[in-house]
């Protein structure tokens, strides 16, 4: 599925790994031309093969719907045949190491003398400059740098990493970002520029929450501050299912839900009786009603709380769960003829 | 950035940040619509938030700076802010001529259904006007056994799989504890497809109206992981800090804490053995390839370790990070702007600052893009409930006049933060 927002601009992509081909991906999805631009040896993400699967793999969810085109940019020919394309494009995304630009002949400097309208986006690891600047990084190296994985696993124990690569995919939407900035102020003013994410600079933006708690708050209280210590959080346990519980509309009703579900002990319990109290003790209901709900199937529960208490509750899906849940086939959000998870927009109407 | 020559003299004098002179307004609340009229913000847009009466939700959760949640900080830095009640007929009546001089006008309500009912539908605006970008940036999507089921970052985590992926290895997946990156994420997809479709219209086209989803979105950035089950396999289970496809990837044991490290590819394999000081193991058969690592990752990981427990974090990040392997120190603090202002690299890069604001200097993150001609900048902080309401109403005549009134109440801020006229 490729949408027509952005048709008739041409994106050169040069970068391997997840960031750029993100960026590539979604410019792509919304109409761009995009052409990646690989050397003879392929990009590394190409190699990768998760146990069990097409080789590939990831490289093909990242890459649909651009045209890929091989040069060794170590060569002269292959330069200029770049050089050439250069000439006709709105875009360069750029993903590799500064210190190698030059001998590609891939400079900001290099490609605005030949097309000053070009609008060239750098990404990096760490940034340009600084300490770390221009070495390699990778999802789980920033994950760690940046504090990212503070809210999963025990605490004190082995790191957990995030489920997904938020890093690398929010990456390569912060250069889609950027670009399309450019572009809009190119558009007015005929000038392209030179623009720069990095994944580090990224990993901060995701925690803006965090951030802006810890700014020196009235009193050392919510789930940002306090919830580093918890223990891990896997939701509710019923029979069959693990699910989230949600009575927000509702919080006072916990005691109540308590009792019917076979906790009389924890509905009188002084933790759970108010809301501010919850507040404080709800990450400690898991553990505590675990027997109870394992007399509960998912469905029974889900009648109680949607019915009863008209609270939400929802599985924890698995990535097959996902795809097969019928929100996600109505909206489309991974396509069935492709296999291809779909850059999630809808354009309801255009002028 | 390095070697830039400064903005040509035909740049709109104006100019600041890409967006300068587009007028933005945020019909949010809470998150991914709110954090992406904040963004657009920083790219020198004005922004008006539109708040009821009662204010944005995230203005009373905890913790509070002089009595406001620090959520609605955070997320509405870099905009004004008004009061009207859309259910009114003078609130929509003021609604309606606001949105007359908007660019952007984005909303995350559970369903666009409620824009409707208020008398705001695309279809009542977009005829007001034609040049208007809408964007519905709903929890999920339009129509569907779920449209009106509300939304946040724990049952995002649920519904999209990350929840089942993240985890001990071969453990019962977990929820994020804090830090809401998944909502983050919607906004940052939001932003794209607003930038998008300025892009389209500064070609030529008009307005539109855009739907997204927090579904939607939640699944994109699960992509690299779809990608297995998509092409074949199994759905992926948690593997604690270990990449799926990758070895070495993962959290190693170091004299006092833990080191990730990365190896793409052979040669940063190559580069790691030697700067370990085990050069052996680039020769040694069990781990001359990726797929061979994969399978012998629990042997490899011993040995790694083992060579590593000589150290600290701290001084193998630096001897690798000099021979040129991706790695980084797992900061442990509980307090992430200690973990943050503990790295010296997000200290030269300046990614964290202090805005000043009306509810005191707020921490926040520095905008996260450079720019060569434009730079984006954060300009002010976030408005009080119905800050410049009267100011915003009594300069509806025309986009410029309104433009040049609240520039001056930035302008103004800036001079005098802690201190709202």
């Amino acid at each position: 599925m490729s949408l027509s927002i952005l048709r008739g601009l041409r994106v050169l992509e040069l970068a391997d790994g997840v960031p750029g081909a993100v960026s590539g991906r979604s410019l792509a999805a919304l109409g761009a031309e995009v052409t990646k631009v690989v050397g003879p040896a392929g990009d590394w993400l190409s190699a990768l093969d998760p146990p069990g699967v097409a080789p590939g793999a990831m490289y093909r969810q990242l890459n649909q719907g651009k045209e890929t085109l091989v040069l060794d940019l170590r060569d002269t020919d292959a330069q200029a045949k770049l050089h050439e394309l250069v000439r006709d494009v709105d875009i360069c995304i750029v993903g590799h190491r500064r210190a190698t630009l030059a001998g590609l002949r891939i400079t900001y400097d290099d490609l605005r003398s030949i097309n000053p309208q070009l609008v060239y986006c750098h990404i990096s690891g760490w940034g340009s400059d600084g300490p770390l600047g221009d070495r390699p990084a990778s999802e789980l190296t920033v994950q760690a740098a940046a504090g990212l994985t503070r809210f999963l696993g025990t605490p004190g124990a082995a790191p957990v990493r995030q489920g997904f690569d938020l890093v690398s995919v929010n990456t390569g939407l912060a250069a889609a970002q950027a670009t399309l900035a450019a572009l809009v102020w190119r558009d007015m003013s005929g000038v392209g520029q030179e623009v720069e994410v990095s994944m580090l600079a990224t990993a901060v933006a995701l925690q803006q929450w965090d951030i802006a708690a810890e700014s020196g708050p009235d009193a050392w209280e919510g789930t940002e501050l306090e919830a580093t210590e918890w223990p891990p959080d896997h939701g509710f346990q019923c029979a069959d299912a693990c699910c989230l519980i949600d009575l927000r509309s509702n919080e006072e009703s916990w005691p109540a839900l308590l009792r019917e579900i076979g906790c009389a002990d924890l509905s009188t319990d002084p933790r759970f009786a108010t809301k501010g109290m919850l507040e404080l003790h709800k990450q400690e209901l898991p553990s505590l009603t675990a027997e109870a709900l394992s007399r509960w199937s998912f469905t029974d529960l889900e009648r109680l709380v949607r019915e009863r208490f008209e609270g939400t509750i929802v599985p924890v899906l698995d990535l097959a769960a996902v795809i097969a849940h019928p929100q996600v086939q109505h909206l489309g959000l991974v396509s069935h003829d492709q296999q291809l998870v779909q850059f999630p927009l809808e354009v309801v109407e255009i002028r | 950035m390095t070697d830039l020559k400064p903005a040509p003299a035909h740049a709109p004098p104006s100019a600041t940040g890409p967006l300068a002179g587009l007028l933005v307004l945020d019909f949010g609340q809470a998150a991914v619509g709110p954090i992406a009229a904040e963004y657009l913000g920083m790219l020198g847009a004005t922004v008006i938030k539109v708040e009821s009466p009662r204010g944005d939700t995230v203005r009373h959760g905890k913790p509070t700076m002089k009595g406001t949640g620090t959520t609605f900080i955070g997320n509405n830095i870099t905009k004004y802010g008004i009061v009207l009640d859309l259910k009114s007929p003078e609130g929509k009546a003021h609604a309606m001529r606001l949105i007359q001089h908007a660019d952007v006008l984005i909303e995350n309500f559970r369903s666009a259904e409620v824009m409707v009912r208020l008398g705001l539908g695309y279809e009542v605006i977009g005829d007001l006007n034609p040049n208007l970008i809408y964007v519905s940036a709903s929890a999920y999507g339009r129509g569907g056994p779920l449209e009106n089921m509300r939304s946040n970052e724990w049952l995002s985590e649920a519904l999209s799989g990350f929840t089942s992926l993240s985890g001990v290895q071969n453990g019962a997946g977990e929820f994020s504890r804090g830090s809401a990156n998944l909502d983050w994420n919607g906004a940052m997809l939001n932003t794209v497809v607003l930038l998008a479709a300025l892009v389209r219209r500064g070609r030529g086209s008009g307005g539109g109206f855009f739907a997204t989803s927090q579904l939607g979105s939640s699944i994109f950035a699960g992509i690299t992981r779809f990608a297995e089950i998509l092409d074949g396999g199994l759905a992926p289970v948690p593997l604690g800090s270990r990449h799926p496809a990758l070895a070495p990837d993962e959290a190693f044991r170091t004299k006092n804490g833990y080191l990730a490290i990365t190896t793409p590819t052979e040669r940063s394999w190559l580069r790691l053995c030697h700067a370990l000081g085990i050069p052996e193991l680039a020769v040694d058969e069990r781990f001359s390839s990726n797929a061979a690592r994969l399978r012998a990752r629990d042997a490899l990981k011993e040995i790694i370790e083992s060579s590593l427990s000589a150290r600290t974090s701290t001084e193998w990040s630096h001897i690798l990070g000099e021979a040129g392997v991706a790695c980084g120190e797992f900061r442990t603090s509980a307090s992430l702007l200690d973990t943050l202002h503990g790295n010296p690299q997000i200290e030269a890069l300046g990614l964290v600052r202090r805005v000043p604001s009306r509810y005191g200097p707020v921490a926040s993150q520095s905008p996260h893009w450079q720019f060569g001609e434009t730079p984006a900048k954060i300009e002010k902080g976030p408005p009080l409930l119905g800050e410049h309401t009267a100011l915003v109403l009594a300069n509806l005549n025309s986009k410029q006049e309104l433009l040049a009134v609240l520039g001056s109440a930035g302008k103004n801020e800036r001079d005098n933060p802690g201190v709202a006229r």
